[in-house]
């Protein structure tokens, strides 16, 4: 891995939270920034999405509240980094969400800030969403959460 | 085996500055001290500081309290259990915004 700086999406904290077949490489990824192996910055449009997708169960509001404060303690301590996007980066997410075609589709504009804010802080934006890797290709700094590799075992 | 400084510290763990030609000619000797009864050794070059073995175990007590407890946190906190994919979940929040701002934008 080339890169020490991650981007996280929202997805990546759903598959842990969810127990979700990549569970493990999104806990891999939050133990090496724990272990400051690495660096993750999010959007501060992430909790707002965890949020509204936690939101929709019912069942279990004493584990939602645990999740989030876990994400909250994360940021204290400096594990997460939580920006707000600025104008240029609103900017080069309106160019990203521009592209695409009719028959690949559009990225949309929330997947495209994630990625912007990764490609102007020189950082991979890790993402389980297959479909919005394949439209966005050109503009690289992403990466599929599967392939997620522990920063340790670099040689 | 050559040992510039050797002093117990504050935990009464061994801890010995050698040089370099000490370390290569005794690097097995020094492993098993280090693994087998805790030592640190600080390899030095010409009176510098260059690099310190300490037994694979110990290298986690080097982390914080705070690191330690989030680690904790990460391998224990209850999963929440859903027959969907929370991916497309989110997915469709995305889209579902995406044809509100369309629709907003067409009036």
């Amino acid at each position: 891995m080339q890169n020490d700086r991650f981007v996280l999406d929202a997805n990546v904290f759903l598959e842990y939270i969810f127990d979700r077949e990549l569970q493990e490489n999104a806990k891999q990824i939050l133990q090496d920034a724990i272990l400051k192996k690495i660096q993750l910055l999010v959007p501060s449009l992430l909790l707002d999405e965890i949020t509204e997708v936690l939101s929709g169960n019912l069942d279990n509001l004493e584990a939602v509240k645990n999740h989030l404060k876990y994400i909250e303690k994360l940021a204290k301590q400096g594990v997460l980094q939580i920006i707000v996007p600025n104008t240029e980066v609103r900017m080069k997410a309106i160019e990203i969400a521009r592209t695409g075609n009719a028959k690949s589709g559009y990225p949309d504009l929330t997947d495209s800030l994630y990625h912007a804010l990764a490609i102007l802080n020189d950082a991979v934006f890790i993402t389980n969403d297959l479909k919005h890797i394949r439209k966005v290709k050109k503009f690289s700094h992403i990466k599929e959460l599967s392939k997620y590799e522990n920063i340790s075992e670099k040689p | 085996m050559t040992h510039i400084v050797s002093m117990v510290n504050k935990k009464g763990v061994m801890e010995r500055v050698i040089d370099v030609t000490t370390a290569r000619r005794q690097l097995g000797t020094l492993l098993d001290e280090v693994f087998y009864k805790g030592d640190i050794i600080t390899i030095e070059r010409k009176g510098k500081p260059l690099a310190k073995i300490i037994a694979f175990e110990e290298t986690d007590s080097q982390l914080s309290s705070e690191q330690h407890e989030l680690l904790e946190e990460l391998h224990s906190l209850p999963t929440i259990s859903t027959d969907q994919n929370p991916t497309t979940i989110l997915r469709n929040i995305r889209v579902q915004k995406r044809i509100k701002a369309k629709v907003n934008y067409a009036k």
